[in-house]
């Protein structure tokens, strides 16, 4: 460890990001210090805590909701002032919200990422997939990811796309019957179905055993054949770097050039710390990093911190089949129809993606039954064949940036450690509502296949938990937070291992692309100390 | 029971109604509960009741008696009138000369809303494990805990789906459909 510095490098967050950068740079050699607001939790009191929850379905329900990091189902945690309420499951832990993910871990197409370019509208990314598709492969090994190398991911039914210069570390898990069933006669309309690549193992890979098909992969995978972030929070430590647990990140300190010269954190005990480093990673998840940055009035010369956010804002189907598909054998999801994620039709509408819900259904079964007045016998026998022909679709839609849709630190609420939380404005944009039609008429058509009875059709729009462009990347200093790197602009010493900084969304739940960039930045780190 | 806002000629008119009902009804129509681990002399009158009352509505010989105990602390814990309630609905199901709880379905004593919802609630504990309304995306509700892998909710799909996070398969069982459904 430097004489001069603390460490060489301090990351703020150990969630799945932070904890990929805090190990590739530990690994390097690099003098490392990982700051999580939470603790440190092991996965058999979280298991517990599911199983004696009166909130099954709830997914923050298991995890500690501490007056110095609240998770953020908290009343007090998010002041929302938009039409939408944003309020995104996420943790404050170590490993954070990758605990309750189900390990959905795409990448972009590389249309995706020339959004402006090709359709007109939103932004392109700063860099080229062929740049992100080396990191990609390297996120797909850290995080154990089984997937199709044949599918066309992008839904058009051609050849596997998008490219890769790799096979997955793992194949794919086998099939549920559901899938099958749908995949059959849904399918045969020409919806293409797609199997959602996944960092569940389907053999012992690293440290995780294979998937046993415990169907909880959220709130929690007992077992840890899903990858959670707290894994390579443990190989940082493993390889040296020093985690240090209740101490929330409160200010980042400018230094005369410029550069950030330390971080102060505050603990639940009263203390207040500051640290030094060469470089700060700040990795606190889309809501919490621009909130850092706002109350540190750092990286905002261009006034976008805070901005552009979005979130994969979904609806929902629920309907009966005429046959017996038995939803909830296997992992909570497994796959898709993708045909919406990509065309001509993104100049005017979101794109949008269809997957397959695969949970238990019996508590939804079961409440619908009861408040319909069914008792006894009858009411097992109608439970037992409405679980067994049970389907849900669970639908996101492609977000744009906004200047209006934002996140700001509170002005009215502080946690314990006095510290601002947040006030999030959110808006569902026209270009998701125009979608909306396209949507509803795929589900009525599901549902016509499938010899459907509808359940809930219009579910209204719902949070997917998907934090994007809070602290937006692009090439230009003066509308974007950081540049292709994740460094920030304003500050060379300074990254963002957020998937905040993710400027067009697509449709694909964004971690696996998050982990890839942060693994860059910290090679790029590396490469610089 | 509310104690700091009932009187004690209040309570013992509860229980002397309560336990009349229950034994009318107990005596009519429904099996005794089997009480595997609590002392029956240890408990109230009204928690009796609501043993038999619970068996009658679940339809289960065999409800563990330690689950209707939590059931029962719940739903009074989280409704003062319960009791009140429960021994109308006991009176209902008793004058209306019920056999079993699927006599319940469709019949004209669940059009009174009062008393359908607390059958329904009795219902729901035992089958969801859980008494009160889960709210969504925030910390606090009413909920409470009544029991997990006790739930009703599961057997009728044992065969084919697990109890989440108790896994009896391994990799890959799921390309198969359920044995019930095997050609």
């Amino acid at each position: 460890m430097s004489n001069e510095f603390d460490a060489d490098v301090i990351v703020i967050g150990s969630g799945a990001l932070g904890s990929n950068a805090a190990y590739t740079l530990a690994k390097k050699g690099k003098s490392v210090i990982i700051l999580e607001a939470g603790e440190k939790i092991p996965r058999w009191k979280i298991v517990e805590n599911f199983r004696n929850s009166s909130k099954k379905e709830n997914y923050n329900s298991p995890y500690p909701n501490e007056p110095w990091a609240h998770h953020s189902y908290d009343e007090q945690y998010i002041e929302n002032t938009g039409s939408f309420e944003l309020r995104p499951g996420m943790l404050k832990l170590v490993g954070g919200t990758t605990w309750h993910w189900a390990a959905a871990a795409w990448r972009y197409i590389p249309n995706d990422m020339k959004l402006k370019t090709l359709y007109g509208v939103g932004r392109d990314w700063p860099m080229e997939y062929s740049e992100l598709e080396p990191y990609y492969l390297k996120a797909e090994l850290a995080l154990g990811v089984c997937g199709s190398d044949t599918e066309d991911q992008s839904g058009q039914g051609g050849e596997a796309w998008p490219p890769r210069s790799g096979k997955y570390p793992m194949e794919p898990e086998g099939e549920t019957y559901l899938f099958q069933r749908l995949k059959d006669r849904i399918g045969s309309a020409g919806f293409n179905f797609i199997h959602e690549p996944n960092a569940r193992a389907t053999r012992a890979y690293d440290t995780r055993p294979a998937c046993s098909g415990n169907n909880n992969c959220m709130p929690v995978c007992p077992i840890g054949a899903m990858y959670s972030g707290n894994v390579h929070a443990q190989h940082a430590e493993d390889e040296g770097a020093k985690l240090i647990t209740d101490a929330t990140a409160y200010k980042l300190e400018k230094g005369p050039n410029g550069d950030i010269v330390a971080v102060h954190y505050r603990s639940s005990k009263g203390d207040d710390v500051r640290l030094t480093a060469k470089y700060f990673i700040v990795a606190a998840h889309g809501l919490e990093t621009p909130k850092l940055l706002l109350i540190s009035d750092v990286a905002n010369s261009s006034d976008q911190v805070g901005r552009n956010l979005m979130d994969h804002t979904g609806m929902g189907l629920t309907f009966l089949a005429d046959e017996e598909v038995w939803m909830g054998r296997g992992a909570v999801q497994q796959g898709g129809i993708f045909n919406r994620r990509d065309g001509e039709f993104r100049r005017d509408y979101a794109a949008v993606k269809h997957a397959v819900s695969n949970g238990v259904p019996n508590m939804k079964v079961a409440r619908r039954l009861i408040e319909q007045g069914v008792f006894g016998q009858q009411l097992d026998e109608r439970l037992r064949d409405e679980a067994s022909r049970w389907v849900e679709i669970s639908t996101v839609f492609e977000m744009l940036p906004h200047q209006s849709n934002r996140v700001e630190a509170s002005t009215t609420r502080k946690d314990a450690l006095g510290i601002p939380m947040l006030k999030v404005h959110y808006d569902v944009d026209d270009y998701v509502k125009a979608a909306k039609p396209y949507a509803s008429a795929d589900f009525a058509r599901f549902v016509e296949l499938m010899g459907g009875t509808v359940i809930e059709d219009d579910t209204g729009w719902q949070n997917r938990d998907h934090l994007m462009g809070t602290v937006i990347m692009g090439d230009d200093p003066t509308d974007s937070v950081v540049n292709h790197e994740c460094r920030t602009w304003d500050h060379k010493n300074l990254f963002l291992a957020t998937t905040g900084v993710i400027p067009a969304s697509g449709v694909i739940n964004p971690t696996l692309t998050g982990v890839a960039l942060s693994i860059r930045a910290a090679e790029i780190i590396d490469r610089e100390i | 029971m509310n104690k700091k806002t009932e009187t004690k000629s209040e309570a013992a008119l509860n229980r002397r109604h309560f336990l009349a009902s229950s034994m009318v009804l107990a005596g009519a129509a429904i099996l005794s509960p089997a009480i595997a681990w609590a002392d029956a002399a240890s408990l109230t009158k009204e928690q009796q009741a609501f043993s038999q009352l619970a068996h009658f509505i679940t339809g289960k010989p065999q409800l563990d008696e330690v689950i209707i105990q939590r059931a029962f602390d719940c739903l009074t814990a989280g409704n003062k009138a319960f009791l009140q309630q429960a021994e109308t609905a006991f009176n209902a199901i008793k004058q209306a000369g019920l056999k079993s709880a699927d006599d319940l379905n469709g019949h004209a004593l669940m059009d009174n809303a009062e008393i359908a919802a607390t059958l329904k609630q009795i219902n729901s504990a035992f089958y969801l494990g859980y008494t009160g309304t889960p709210i969504s995306a925030r910390a606090n509700d009413n909920t409470q805990f009544v029991t997990y892998t006790d739930a009703l909710m599961y057997p009728p799909t044992a065969d084919a789906t697990v109890i989440p996070s108790y896994s009896r398969g391994h990799t890959n069982y799921w390309v198969n459909p359920p044995a019930s459904l095997k050609k």
